[in-house]
């Protein structure tokens, strides 16, 4: 019985199998049952090792009545069946995630392909063209060229370059509604180029918005005891932190290109920053924020510091 | 920058490498990602993988797998030869072949030629020159 080759259609392939209580060599286990009661039968999903195929390991999962139908024909449930373990590399390739798949508790799930094959599988699919595209409004001049997006608007230009992406971007005039849009194409593409189709779109519609409407992002200060004292200097560039949790030390923030910064005059203790590209001035907050972390301190009782309030736009629409 | 030659049903292609080399053949199908069925009035319709083809400008306008009296009357109409034979590409392709079969007579009446036409140049660019210092 044990190490007998025999041939499954299901999965077409071929493996040894093992039953419960077969020996299988000093130690040996068998693991992988999961029990089921089917009309007062006992009945045992196996899992049955398929060695030797083209270097992926399949698994056919039959059932204890199969096996035992091949053996001694059909009709003869003579065999008791009980849970078993399988311990024995001889039957085992380097398989890590077999056993875990034949936890009980895990089976009836659809981890019946080993990991190393679906990611396979996933990696070897390539879609032969997706594309996308977007409404260009008026208002906005937009250049194209060799991965070079140029967005000029109001407010300013902006530009950004995807060079690093695997795209094809190109102008085209819609035609029914004679308006100009963005298309961004990937020919032959993995998951992941298709996936950044949409997010390239994403940053140019941020190329736009920042050039008509512009960035502000508004942070407050959150102390317990000791007021922040903050100072903007340097024509609206830059920030100097004092006071922050009573500590002697005074931080410098700079202001990325573009970007400016001051503070509320209305509402206390809050700052402003202004800028057309979102990069920039989510960097600037950012940079701002990490400034004023706490250290050594438990961060849940210690809630000080300087965090960003609201994202929002310059140009208010009604 | 977008792509204008695709790879469709009627397109035009010259053979890039193997036993059909320098013939134009019709995609007549796709069989998958890498191959398609090509076809033309001269050989037996047979499978290509793309990689062997060069896709030109030339589109015949068929059905998918057509009997091969239709495809040779659809290139006639679409007038396939002489569209190649006049286009760039093609002339390029022609000199290219008349070139390769020279024998050694017709090197060296290449070579007159050659000087011939360089002497004349010359001359004429010498009395531009004396009319520029004149």
């Amino acid at each position: 019985m044990v190490g007998r080759r025999v041939s499954y259609n299901w999965w077409g392939g071929e493996g040894v199998l093992c039953v419960a209580g077969d020996s299988l060599g000093e130690d040996t286990i068998c693991s992988g049952g999961e029990l089921t009661a089917k009309g007062g039968q006992k009945e045992v999903m196996l899992v049955v090792m398929l060695d030797e195929m083209v270097g992926a390991m399949r698994r056919a999962i039959f059932t204890a009545q199969q096996y035992r139908e091949q053996l001694f024909g059909p009709n003869n449930i003579s065999r008791a069946l009980h849970d078993i373990t399988l311990n024995t590399p001889l039957y085992i390739s380097p398989f890590q995630g077999f056993f875990s798949a034949l936890d009980p508790s895990r089976t009836g799930t659809h981890s019946t392909h080993t990991e190393r094959e679906s990611k396979s599988r996933r990696e070897k699919m390539k879609t032969i063209l997706s594309s996308e595209t977007m409404d260009l409004p008026d208002g906005v001049k937009i250049k194209v060229k060799a991965k070079m997006i140029e967005v000029e608007g109001p407010r300013g230009k902006l530009t950004r370059d995807f060079k690093h992406l695997n795209l094809d971007f190109q102008l085209i005039t819609d035609e029914e509604t004679g308006k100009r849009k963005l298309k961004v194409d990937a020919w032959f593409g993995s998951r992941k180029t298709t996936a950044a189709i949409r997010t390239a779109l994403s940053h140019v519609g941020n190329l736009i918005n920042g050039v008509t409407k512009g960035y502000r992002y508004k942070m407050r200060f959150v102390y317990a005891h000791f007021p922040i004292n903050a100072s903007i200097t340097n024509g609206n560039k830059s920030i100097e932190i004092r006071n922050f949790l009573g500590e002697k030390k005074v931080r410098k923030v700079d202001m990325l290109d573009g970007v400016t910064i001051l503070r509320s005059e209305k509402v206390k203790d809050e700052l402003v920053l202004d800028g057309n590209d979102i990069e920039l001035v989510s960097r600037s907050t950012a940079l701002i924020n990490q400034k004023c972390h706490v250290k050594n301190k438990d961060i849940r009782k210690f809630l000080d510091g300087i965090y960003v309030s609201e994202k929002g736009t310059i140009v208010e629409e009604e | 920058m977008p792509f204008k030659r695709f790879v469709e049903i009627g397109r035009v292609a010259l053979v890039n490498y193997g036993k059909d080399y320098g013939k134009l053949v019709v995609i007549v199908d796709v069989i998958d990602q890498n191959r398609a069925l090509v076809d033309a009035p001269d050989m037996v319709r047979s499978q290509m993988n793309f990689k062997r083809l060069q896709l030109t400008d030339i589109k015949i306008d068929i059905k998918r797998v057509p009997k091969k009296k239709t495809l040779i009357a659809a290139m006639e109409a679409a007038d396939v030869k002489n569209k190649w034979e006049n286009s760039s590409w093609g002339r390029k392709l022609i000199v290219q072949k008349r070139r390769a079969s020279l024998n050694d007579f017709d090197r060296f009446k290449l070579m007159l030629a050659k000087i011939k036409k360089a002497g004349i140049v010359r001359q004429e660019l010498a009395k531009l020159k004396k009319e520029i210092t004149a």
